[in-house]
């Protein structure tokens, strides 16, 4: 059991959606009464203009009630990214690190390493599709988060690290083999993207780092 | 044996502590044994693995939805069995008579006829579209039951279809909850 309410102070409002251009932002941050179930999220969704794909892209941390109809274990806690995009044909992958036999103290520092992420993603975000960064401050307290977050990037790096190191990391893709990635080429393949790169690159540094050690 | 390659022995090398503990798990059976085994054990464990990539990739196509003089050629995702398909519909392109019109020309001409709101018009087509691809990939004599804003009879009725929750929760649940916040895709 976790309480999440101290993370609502780096957030100007939460549960609500902002439209910036054909762009919409929203992060949501709730938990049940119990402190038992909890989310963590951000979501992105471009306007369909026909002209432009589609871009839906969410990540987060979160535990959930069970459902047996998810691949994944949603009653585990887990940090979650997905990603669909319309370019002719439509793709969507969905990426999930499992935390296993996880202490309350740990998974509540994952939850605000899983912030200070969202605060990167939401500048790399605006960054690359040229949006006015001041946009930024209406979703989340960036300078603040970094401040006073900041140090918990590194443990949620870390525990993402060990999910990849310790657990099979599978590929699961229609009509093919599922895949384990235990290789940086096959890692970058699916990871190296665009809008990943503030997740991505401190997971890859974290692994060359292990592997300059080892 | 399947291949050449398997009746060709070679060799690894492992710590003699590890090896000890493989002779210790074989008992009767072979090195060779035990190791299928445990290719096969993982082999299974991978399909319901912690950590997991999801990757699934949907096939465009094409659907014709007619109201009245109007004839709404609109978009959406094959039907496969994926746990994550959704329908994503997107409009291609509005004709009036033969003539193609603007979505926004259309909305303000379908607000008139019905007379309904621009957000209640615009999510009425949705809907309607919705339901035509699922006429047309799942079940030809489907028909909602009840209001498009009837989220309840959509749960029951994808469930029915087999549809997976993914597509309820995308093609439906977020429909209408922009359709509560006014949001229009115009």
């Amino acid at each position: 059991m976790i309480n999440i309410a101290e993370l609502e102070q780096y957030f100007p409002s939460t549960n609500k959606s902002i439209k910036e251009g054909k762009y919409t932002f929203e992060i949501t941050l709730s938990q049940d009464q119990e402190e038992e179930l909890f989310t963590i999220n951000l979501r992105i969704k471009q306007e369909d203009t026909k002209e432009g794909h589609l871009i839906k892209f969410r990540m987060g941390i979160s535990k959930d009630q069970k459902a047996e109809s998810k691949a994944h274990k949603t009653h585990q806690p887990h940090f979650e990214i997905s990603i669909y995009k319309r370019e002719g044909t439509a793709i969507s992958a969905d990426i999930y690190f499992t935390f296993t036999e996880i202490k309350d103290k740990e998974l509540l520092e994952y939850a605000k390493g899983t912030v200070v992420i969202m605060a990167k993603i939401i500048d790399s975000f605006l960054r690359n599709n040229f949006i006015n960064l001041n946009i930024a401050r209406k979703l989340i307290y960036e300078k603040e988060v970094l401040e006073e977050l900041g140090k918990f990037e590194s443990v949620l790096i870390e525990a993402l690290y060990n999910c990849y190191k310790n657990s099979d990391f599978t590929v699961r893709e229609k009509g093919k083999e599922p895949l384990i990635i235990k290789t940086e080429h096959n890692l970058k393949k699916y990871l190296n993207q665009a809008d990943l790169q503030p997740l991505f690159l401190p997971l890859l540094d974290k692994i060359n780092e292990k592997r300059t050690k080892a | 044996m399947d291949s050449e390659l398997d009746r060709i022995k070679s060799t690894i090398t492992i710590s003699l502590g590890t090896k000890n503990k493989l002779r210790k798990l074989k008992g009767s059976q072979s090195y060779e044994d035990l190791i299928n085994y445990l290719i096969r054990l993982r082999n299974q464990t991978i399909h319901y693995g912690d950590n997991t990539i999801e990757l699934q990739e949907f096939q465009r196509v094409k659907g014709l939805y007619s109201l009245e003089e109007f004839k709404i050629l609109f978009s959406y995702n094959k039907f496969n069995s994926s746990q994550n398909f959704i329908f994503d519909i997107s409009i291609d392109t509005i004709r009036e008579n033969g003539e193609i019109i603007s979505q926004r020309e259309f909305l303000r001409k379908l607000m008139m006829k019905l007379n309904k709101g621009r957000s209640e018009a615009y999510y009425t087509v949705y809907f309607k579209l919705l339901e035509r691809a699922i006429q047309i990939e799942i079940e030809p004599l489907f028909r909602h039951n009840g209001r498009f804003e009837d989220y309840f009879s959509w749960e029951e009725e994808l469930k029915i279809l087999n549809l997976p929750k993914k597509s309820f929760e995308e093609d439906i649940k977020e429909k209408l909850r922009e359709f509560k916040l006014g949001v229009l895709n115009d």
